[in-house]
């Protein structure tokens, strides 16, 4: 499969203060990759700063071959990444159809689509945001960045304190989606084993910086390891 | 390897429900919720199909018996988790059985509730075992062609009984349980609490 993104020494974080240092990496079309690593270790900065919201100081980010560096964040997500940040930001003002039309862009994922994933969100389709249980509120955050017809998915901790049910369900999704749909993804997951269940690669960070890399299924065989990178919950 | 992903994925979903059915029984003796049949039917009628019909016997068909032939020595611990997926269907029917006395009798709840606990620490118990001792024995010990043979058999996730892909049929009825589970276990509707 061609390349769909390229982060080449990049070292980046919030005004001057640097968090991430140095980090290299590679994702193909329709490739899936975990970002490990304990908590304060980059994993959000790293996603954030492929969505255009930190202070890059140097290195590359290619999308597609392309610089995406100098985009800000609306035209990065207008190139292809979809992004369900950690605290999905729901709009009280806003219906569940209304968050998912707002944002829609033409290609594979519409609303009845997005339905079809998740049927609990058309029953809900006329409530508030602020009406949605938490487990709503990830299905709607994952819905709503679909409906931008992503190539490229980032997840910021989707499990977070959500019920093993609901869990289970996102999980199913997410590997429909890597699986059937072709869209690449990025998980940053604290549960690691699940993250790397997800997955087909996986590079493990540590105070900004990549200290491991390697397959998903070789990580997952090797718990001694995985242990000792991210001390597996 | 996939078949050892599979199986991991397999025990996720299995405890997910069966948590699921745990914490709701604990919220019902705890009234704080009014008992919801069709959910616990929807969740028996999970476990009873899915581990029981096609989960089990696929690892003692495919993953114990390729380990038995080149880890003699594991025999033992095969055979205590061989039988406990005997047991472990026993304890099922047994636990469905209160589950319907309950149905038909709410003064049964502290039985099937205690059942519950009971189930859910067994099936917790085999499944570390079967994770933390038999994986790590296979990954050493298996070739390249047991695996190829092992992934075959659970890539095809067959139902043996119907003779169809099972895999369509479970996903459905898990996202079934998701739909009408209260939050925060599900996204099904709010449930009044027990009067």
């Amino acid at each position: 499969m061609p390349e769909l993104l390229r982060v080449e020494a990049l070292t980046a974080g919030y005004g001057d203060g640097v968090v991430l240092e140095d980090v290299s990496f590679a994702l193909d079309e329709g490739d899936s990759l975990a970002l490990l690593g304990r908590n304060g270790m980059g994993k959000t900065t790293l996603l954030v700063t492929l969505m255009g919201l930190t202070h890059r100081h140097r290195g590359v980010i290619a999308w597609r071959g392309r610089d995406l560096t100098t985009l800000p964040t609306h035209a990065r997500s207008r190139a292809g990444l979809g992004w369900v940040p950690q605290e999905r930001y729901m709009f009280a003002s806003l219906t569940v159809e209304e968050h998912l039309t707002a944002v829609a862009r033409p290609g594979r994922w519409d609303v009845k689509g997005v339905y079809r994933i998740f049927p609990r969100l058309e029953e809900r389709k006329a409530n508030f945001g602020n009406q949605l249980s938490g487990g709503e509120q990830q299905m709607l955050a994952i819905a709503r960045a679909l409906m931008v017809n992503p190539s490229l998915l980032l997840l910021d901790e989707p499990m977070e304190g959500l019920a093993p049910i609901i869990v289970q369900e996102l999980m199913n999704v997410v590997r429909e989606l890597v699986t059937e749909g072709g869209m690449a993804v990025i998980v940053v997951e604290q549960h690691a084993k699940l993250a790397l269940s997800l997955t087909r690669n996986a590079i493990v960070l540590e105070r900004g910086r990549v200290v491991y890399r390697s397959g998903s299924d070789a990580l997952l065989a090797d718990p001694a390891t995985l242990d000792k990178l991210v001390s597996v919950s | 390897m996939k078949s050892l992903r599979i199986i991991q994925d397999e025990h996720r979903a299995i405890t997910a429900v069966v948590e699921g059915l745990r914490h709701l029984v604990r919220a019902v003796s705890d009234g704080r919720m009014a008992p919801d049949h069709a959910l616990f039917g929807a969740m028996f009628h999970y476990i009873e199909t899915f581990p029981e019909r096609l989960h089990h016997p696929k690892e003692d068909d495919y993953l114990f018996a390729r380990l038995r032939l080149r880890r003699p020595e594991v025999a033992p611990v095969l055979d205590t988790l061989s039988r406990e997926h005997h047991v472990g269907n026993e304890r099922f029917y047994e636990l469905k059985a209160k589950w319907e006395r309950f149905r038909d009798d709410p003064a049964a709840l502290t039985a099937f509730a205690d059942g519950v606990e009971r189930y859910s620490h067994f099936h917790w118990r085999h499944m570390r075992r079967e994770e933390d001792e038999v994986f790590p024995l296979a990954r050493q010990a298996l070739t390249t062609e047991d695996w190829q043979a092992i992934d075959a058999a659970f890539a095809s996730n067959e139902d043996p009984i119907v003779g169809v892909p099972a895999s369509k049929a479970f996903r459905e009825l898990f996202r079934r349980i998701v739909a009408i589970a209260p939050p925060p276990w599900g996204v099904g509707p709010e449930v009044g609490a027990a009067r």
